[in-house]
C-alpha cells in the first residue's frame, strides 16, 4: 500500500473525470468565445500603430505661415541642433478598406534615392518588384495596403484611374514593400505629368531626428517661430494618434461590458454545476466531518480542486481560442490586409474574469453548503 | 479515581417534529480512560443518539456533555475542534469515501502518516488484502471492518462505536470487538449493541431503556 494524502486536490479529478467534465466544457467554451470576439477589436490599435509608426521614426513638417520653404525657414531647419538632416518631400495619404471604415497611410515622394534612404530608415524590405526610379510617377507600397485595396506590382492609382482617390494623376505600383510601418514612397518623375505634380501637391519637410533625439527635435519644431506665430505645421504622429484614440475611445467599454457580463453569466452557470455536484458529494463531506476531519482542511482541498480546474480549463479554452485565431488571421484576415494582433494580452486578462469569478462563485457555494451540512442527519439518511 | 475522559450529566436529548421523541431522558455517564463500557439496548432506543451527543454531533436539549473536562462547543459538526482528532467513531452504516481506496479512507484520519500501524491494524481485522480496493467491491463487512481500522488509527483518546458488528459472523466479530478492545490500553471505549455477546469483554455494562442507563449485571 501507497500511503499518500487522499485529500490532495486532483484525487477526485483524476477518479471522477466525468464529474469534473461539464464544468470544464463550459469554461473552456465560454473562455474561447470571449477571446474570439474581443481580439479582433484591437485591429482598430494594430492599424493605427501600423500607420503611423512612420511618423514615430522622424517627422514630416509644411510650412506654417508661406507657400514654400524660404530661406528663412530651411535656416530654421538647418539649425535643428537634434535633427541630422531634413529633406523636401510630397506628401499624402493612401487611403484603403480597413474592417470597418477606411485606414490611410503616409505616401512620402521625394527623390528616388531619398525614396529609399526612408524605407531603410523604417527598417522595411523589398519583397516584390523593384524600387521607385524613372522619368514616371511610381510607387512603392505596403504589401498589406496593396492587399486591402486589391492592387498588385502594375496597377494604377490616382485620381486619373479612380477620381475618388485622393493621389492626383497616375502612379503606377513598381514595389512591394514588408515591415513595421505602414508607408508608401514613390517618386513624381519627370514627365508632363511631374509638373502639374509638383503644383499640386504641397510641399513638406521630412525631418531625421538624431537617434534618441527625435522628442527633442520635435519640441524645437513645434518652438520655432516665424516672426511671432509657429513657423511649422507637424504631422504629428501624437496629434494623429490622440485623435483616432479619441474615436476608439468607447470600444473598451463594450469590450469590458462584455467580458463582465460573460463571466457573470458563466459563473451562474457554473454556480449551478458546482451547486450539484457539491451536493452529491455532500455525503461525503458529511462523513468526513463526522469522523472529525477539519472543515478548513476540506475546503482548502476542494478550493484547490476547483481552481485547478477552472484554470486547466481556462488555458484550455484560451490556448484553442489561439489556435482558432491564428488559423483565421492567415487564412481570412491576412489575405485581406487586415492587421490583428492573435495574442492580445487585453484579450486573455479578460477572459482571466471567468475563472476568477468561477473560483468565487465556487467557493460561495462550498462555504455555504459546508456552514449548513449536518452530518448526523446525512447519515441517518442512509447515503452512502 | 482518575478524571473521567467523557462525562454526560442530566443529558436530554429530543427530536422535535411531526413526532415529538425522547431519545435520550436525563442520561448520566461517565467513562474512564481504560473503560471499556458496554451499551445494550432494542431497537429505537436511543443507542445512537446517545453516541452521538458523547461526540458532540448532537446537541442536547437539556445537561451537558464534557469531554476531556470541557464541554463540546455549539457548532461541532463543523469541525473546527481539535479535540475532534483524538475521538474515533465507528458508525452504524460504514460509510467510506468512494473514490478513495479502503487505504485512504483509513489514512485520511491519521495526524500523522504512518503506513505501518494502518498495514498492523488492517492485518488485525483481516482487510490487509483490501487496502488497495475501492469501497464499491468490497462487502458490507468488510466495509464495517475499514470504518473499524479508521476509527482506531490516529490512537484517539475516546473509541465510540455503534453496533459495530452488525455486518459481520460471529467470529469475525469477536475478532473485531477484541481489537476495540485492545484500544482500551490507550482510550476510554464505549461499544452499543444489541448483541450481549459482543459486549462480554466489556468491563461495565449498561442496558438502556426508555432513555436511560441502568446497570446490567
Ligand atoms: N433525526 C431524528 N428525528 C426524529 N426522531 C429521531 C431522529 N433520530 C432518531 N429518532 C428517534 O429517536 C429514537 C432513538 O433513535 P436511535 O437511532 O438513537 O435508536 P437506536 O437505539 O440507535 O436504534 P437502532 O438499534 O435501530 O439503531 C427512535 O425512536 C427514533 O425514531
Ligand atoms: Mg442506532
Amino acid at each position: 500500500m501507497r500511503l499518500r494524502n487522499p485529500l490532495r486536490p486532483w484525487v477526485f479529478l483524476a477518479r471522477r473525470p466525468g464529474r469534473a467534465l461539464p464544468t470544464a466544457f463550459v469554461i473552456a467554451s465560454v473562455t474561447l468565445l470571449l477571446v474570439v470576439v474581443i481580439t479582433p477589436g484591437n485591429t482598430f490599435r494594430s492599424t493605427l500603430d501600423a500607420n503611423l509608426a512612420a511618423l514615430d521614426v522622424f517627422t514630416v513638417v509644411s510650412p506654417a505661415r508661406r507657400a514654400g520653404f524660404e530661406p528663412a525657414l530651411r535656416d530654421l531647419l538647418d539649425r535643428n541642433r537634434f535633427a541630422e538632416r531634413w529633406v523636401p518631400v510630397k506628401a499624402l495619404w493612401v487611403r484603403y478598406p480597413a474592417i470597418i471604415g477606411e485606414g490611410s497611410c503616409p505616401l512620402l515622394l521625394a527623390r528616388p534615392e531619398e525614396a529609399r534612404a526612408v524605407l531603410d530608415r523604417l527598417g522595411m524590405k523589398l519583397v516584390a518588384g523593384r524600387h521607385a526610379s524613372g522619368p514616371e510617377p511610381v510607387l512603392v507600397l505596403h504589401e498589406d495596403v496593396a492587399r486591402a485595396r486589391g492592387i498588385g506590382i502594375g496597377s494604377r492609382v490616382g485620381t486619373l484611374v479612380d477620381p475618388d482617390d485622393i493621389i492626383p494623376g497616375s502612379f503606377e505600383v513598381v514595389g512591394l514593400v514588408r515591415g513595421p510601418a505602414r508607408v508608401a514612397v514613390g517618386i513624381v518623375g519627370a514627365g508632363v505629368l511631374a509638373s502639374m505634380l509638383h503644383g499640386r501637391l504641397p510641399t513638406y519637410a521630412l525631418i531625421y531626428p538624431r537617434p534618441g533625439l527625435k522628442e527633442k527635435s520635435d519640441a524645437y519644431l513645434h518652438a520655432a517661430r516665424d516672426g511671432t506665430a509657429p513657423a511649422f505645421q507637424i504631422i504629428d504622429a501624437a496629434y494623429a494618434r490622440t485623435r483616432a484614440e479619441r474615436a476608439l475611445k468607447n470600444l473598451p467599454l463594450l469590450v469590458r461590458f462584455l467580458s463582465i457580463a460573460t463571466a457573470c453569466i458563466v459563473s451562474l452557470v457554473v454556480m449551478l454545476l458546482t451547486l450539484l455536484s457539491f451536493q452529491s458529494r455532500l455525503p461525503q463531506f458529511a462523513i468526513l466531518l463526522a469522523i472529525g476531519q477539519r472543515r478548513g482542511r476540506l475546503l482548502r482541498s476542494v478550493t484547490l480542486e476547483l481552481s485547478m480546474l477552472a484554470v486547466g480549463s481556462w488555458l484550455l479554452g484560451a490556448s484553442v481560442a489561439l489556435a482558432g485565431l491564428a488559423v483565421y488571421d492567415v487564412v481570412a484576415l491576412q489575405p485581406r490586409g487586415i492587421l490583428i494582433h492573435v495574442w492580445d494580452p487585453g484579450a486573455i486578462a479578460a477572459s482571466a474574469t471567468i475563472p476568477v469569478f468561477v473560483i468565487l462563485a465556487g467557493l460561495a457555494v462550498l462555504w455555504r453548503g459546508m456552514a449548513h451540512v449536518d452530518p448526523v442527519s446525512i447519515i441517518q439518511q442512509r447515503l452512502p | 479515581m482518575s478524571e473521567p475522559i467523557v462525562q454526560a450529566r442530566d443529558l436530554w436529548l429530543e427530536y422535535g417534529g411531526a413526532r415529538s421523541v425522547r431519545a435520550l431522558r436525563g442520561l448520566t455517564l461517565a467513562v474512564e480512560a481504560g473503560t471499556f463500557v458496554g451499551i445494550m439496548g432494542p431497537s429505537g432506543s436511543g443507542k445512537s443518539s446517545l453516541l452521538y451527543a458523547l461526540a458532540g454531533l448532537r446537541r442536547p436539549t437539556r445537561g451537558s456533555v464534557a469531554f476531556q473536562g470541557a464541554a463540546w462547543p455549539e457548532r461541532i459538526a463543523h469541525g473546527s475542534d481539535r479535540r475532534r482528532s483524538s475521538l474515533g467513531f465507528v458508525f452504524q452504516e460504514p460509510f467510506l469515501v468512494a473514490h478513495w481506496t479502503v487505504g485512504e479512507n483509513i489514512a485520511v484520519q491519521q495526524t500523522k502518516p504512518n503506513a505501518a500501524r494502518i498495514q498492523a491494524l488492517a492485518a488485525s481485522l483481516g482487510i490487509e488484502r483490501l487496502l488497495d480496493e475501492v469501497p464499491d467491491r468490497l462487502s458490507a463487512g468488510e466495509r464495517q471492518r475499514a470504518s473499524i481500522a479508521r476509527a482506531l488509527v490516529n490512537d484517539p483518546m475516546l473509541v465510540l462505536a455503534d453496533e459495530p458488528t452488525s455486518c459481520l459472523d460471529t467470529d469475525s466479530g469477536r475478532n473485531a470487538m477484541s481489537v476495540l478492545a485492545a484500544a482500551r490500553r490507550k482510550a476510554a471505549l464505549v461499544v452499543c449493541s444489541h448483541d450481549a455477546r459482543m459486549l462480554s469483554g466489556a468491563d461495565i455494562r449498561y442496558r438502556l431503556e426508555d432513555g436511560t442507563l441502568s446497570r446490567d449485571d
